[in-house]
C-alpha cells in the first residue's frame, strides 16, 4: 500500500462513520447514502493531492458530501427563512423518558431539510453555527433560527398527539437575526 | 448574556460552553432562578438526539470504500442514472412480480426443493427491492473480495451493480444484481445447494430460471430471459466454489 494509499485508508477508517451517517439523514434512505458516500469518496480519492492540510479532511470530506447529495437529490439550495422579531419563551425541554431512540428518529425524519440539515451538520459534523451558515450560505442568524425550530419541532413531535401541522402554531418565530444585529 | 439571549441559544447550540456560565450567572443575579435546570434538560435533550442521529453503519462500507483506491477508479461508472425516476417502477415491478410467481408456483407441481428455492428467493426479492435499482458498477475488488468471503471465486469482467451476501433458503447465497438493456438480471448464487434440479419458468412477463451449479445453485430472476444464458455463460466460466473463509 502506497503512501497516498494510507492516506486515503486512514479516510476512510477514521471517518466513515460519521460521513454515512450525515449522508443517512440527509437523504434518510441506507442504499442511496452509502452511494453518495461512495461517490463522495471517489471524488476524495481523485482529488486526495489537492488536500494540504490533512487536518481539513473532515470538514473537507463532509462538504464532498453534502454536495454529492445536493447534486444527485436536491440540485436547489436551501430556502433561508424569513424572522420575526418576537418574544422567546421558554425552551426548557419536558422529554419524557418514554421517548426512545427510535421515536426521536422518527422525528428527525419527519423534519424539514432546512430545519434537519442544520440539525444534522450540527450535532454529527460538529460545526458551529458560524460553520453551517458558510456551508449552507446562510446567514449566522438564519442558521440559528433553524436549529432553534428543529429541536422544537423535534419536541412537539414527541408529545402525543402532535402532529407538524401543530407545530407552526406553536412554534415561536425567534429573533436571532436582530439580536444578532443589535450585537 | 441576559435571559433572552440564553433561551435562544439553549434551543440553537446547547452545548455551547459559555451557556453553563450564563446559567449559573442568571441564577445568581435571580434574572432566572431555573436556568441551571433548564441547561440540564436542554443538555439531556440534546443526548437524545444525538443517540438517534447514530444509526448504525453498515457492516461492509469501510471494504466497500477502500475498495476505491484498490480500483481503477476511472473505469468505475460512477452515475446514479435517473434513480429516483425509475426506482418506484423497479420496486413496483419487482413487488407485482414477486406476488404473481408466489401465487402460481402454489399450484404448481415441482420438486419441493427447487419449489421452495424459488420461492424463497423471490420472497427475498422484496426485503430488497431497492438492489434493483443499483445502477453504480461495485468495485471489482469489492467483488472479488465478497466472493472469496462466500466461498466462491469468480474470474470474470461481469459488471455486477449490486453485491450482498445473504440467507435465503437457510443457507448462504450471494444476491446479485446486473443490470441490462433489458432492466435488472438478479442472481441468488448459492455455493452449498444440494443437487438443485433445472427449473425454468414463465410467468406472466417474469422469467425465472433455477441451475445446479457445481454441487450449488444459480437462481436468475428478472422480467425478460433475453440476458439469462449470457450471464450463465459468464458465470459458469469464471465462477467456482471454493471454501468459505472466516470473515472474521
Amino acid at each position: 500500500m502506497d503512501s497516498r494509499q494510507q492516506a486515503f485508508s486512514a479516510l476512510v477508517h477514521g471517518l466513515q462513520a460519521e460521513l454515512y451517517r450525515l449522508a443517512y439523514w440527509l437523504c434518510k434512505n441506507q442504499a442511496q447514502a452509502q452511494d453518495i458516500l461512495q461517490e463522495a469518496y471517489m471524488r476524495a480519492w481523485k482529488s486526495l493531492d489537492n488536500l494540504r492540510d490533512h487536518s481539513a479532511a473532515r470538514a473537507w470530506l463532509m462538504t464532498i458530501v453534502r454536495r454529492e447529495y445536493l447534486r444527485t437529490f436536491e440540485r436547489k439550495k436551501l430556502d433561508t427563512v424569513e424572522l420575526d422579531d418576537q418574544p422567546i419563551e421558554d425552551t426548557a425541554p419536558s422529554m419524557d423518558q418514554q421517548n426512545d431512540v427510535e421515536q426521536v428518529r422518527a422525528a428527525i425524519a419527519q423534519l424539514d431539510a432546512k430545519y434537519r440539515i442544520p440539525l444534522v451538520l450540527q450535532v454529527i459534523g460538529g460545526l458551529s453555527c458560524s460553520e453551517i451558515a458558510d456551508e449552507l450560505s446562510l446567514s449566522e442568524a438564519a442558521v440559528m433560527t433553524q436549529l432553534f425550530r428543529a429541536r422544537q419541532k423535534i419536541k412537539l413531535l414527541l408529545e402525543p398527539d402532535s402532529s407538524i401541522s401543530d407545530v407552526s402554531n406553536v412554534i415561536r418565530p425567534d429573533a436571532f437575526k436582530n439580536k444578532a444585529a443589535k450585537a | 448574556m441576559n435571559n433572552s439571549l440564553f433561551k435562544d441559544h439553549l434551543g440553537a447550540q446547547p452545548k455551547n460552553a459559555a451557556l453553563a456560565q450564563a446559567a449559573r450567572k442568571l441564577v445568581e443575579s435571580g434574572e432566572n432562578l431555573d436556568a441551571e435546570r433548564q441547561l440540564a434538560s436542554a443538555i439531556s435533550f440534546e443526548s437524545e438526539i444525538e443517540r438517534a442521529l447514530a444509526v448504525s453503519v453498515p457492516d461492509r462500507l469501510s471494504a466497500r470504500l477502500l475498495a476505491i483506491a484498490s480500483s481503477d477508479v476511472t473505469q468505475i461508472q460512477t452515475r446514479v442514472i435517473s434513480r429516483r425516476k425509475n426506482a418506484w417502477l423497479a420496486i413496483a415491478a419487482s413487488v407485482g412480480t414477486c406476488a404473481l410467481l408466489a401465487g402460481t408456483w402454489a399450484w404448481t407441481n415441482r420438486s419441493a426443493l427447487e419449489m421452495q428455492l424459488a420461492a424463497d428467493c423471490v420472497d427475498h426479492l422484496t426485503h430488497e427491492p431497492f438492489a434493483l435499482t443499483r445502477t453504480t458498477r461495485v468495485p471489482p475488488a469489492l467483488v472479488s473480495q465478497l466472493f472469496v468471503k462466500s466461498g466462491l471465486a469468480l474470474d470474470s469482467n461481469l459488471v455486477v451493480n449490486y453485491l450482498q451476501p445473504c440467507i435465503v433458503n437457510g443457507q448462504l447465497a450471494l444476491h446479485i444484481v446486473i443490470q441490462q438493456s433489458s432492466g435488472p438480471v438478479t442472481v441468488m448464487i448459492l455455493p452449498t445447494a444440494k443437487s438443485i434440479a433445472d427449473l425454468e419458468r414463465t410467468v406472466g412477463q417474469a422469467q425465472v430460471r433455477v441451475r445446479g451449479f457445481e454441487g450449488g445453485g444459480l437462481v436468475f430472476l428478472a422480467e425478460s430471459s433475453r440476458d439469462f444464458d449470457a450471464i450463465e455463460e459468464k458465470l459458469r466460466a469464471g465462477l467456482r466454489v471454493q471454501r468459505i473463509q472466516n470473515t472474521g
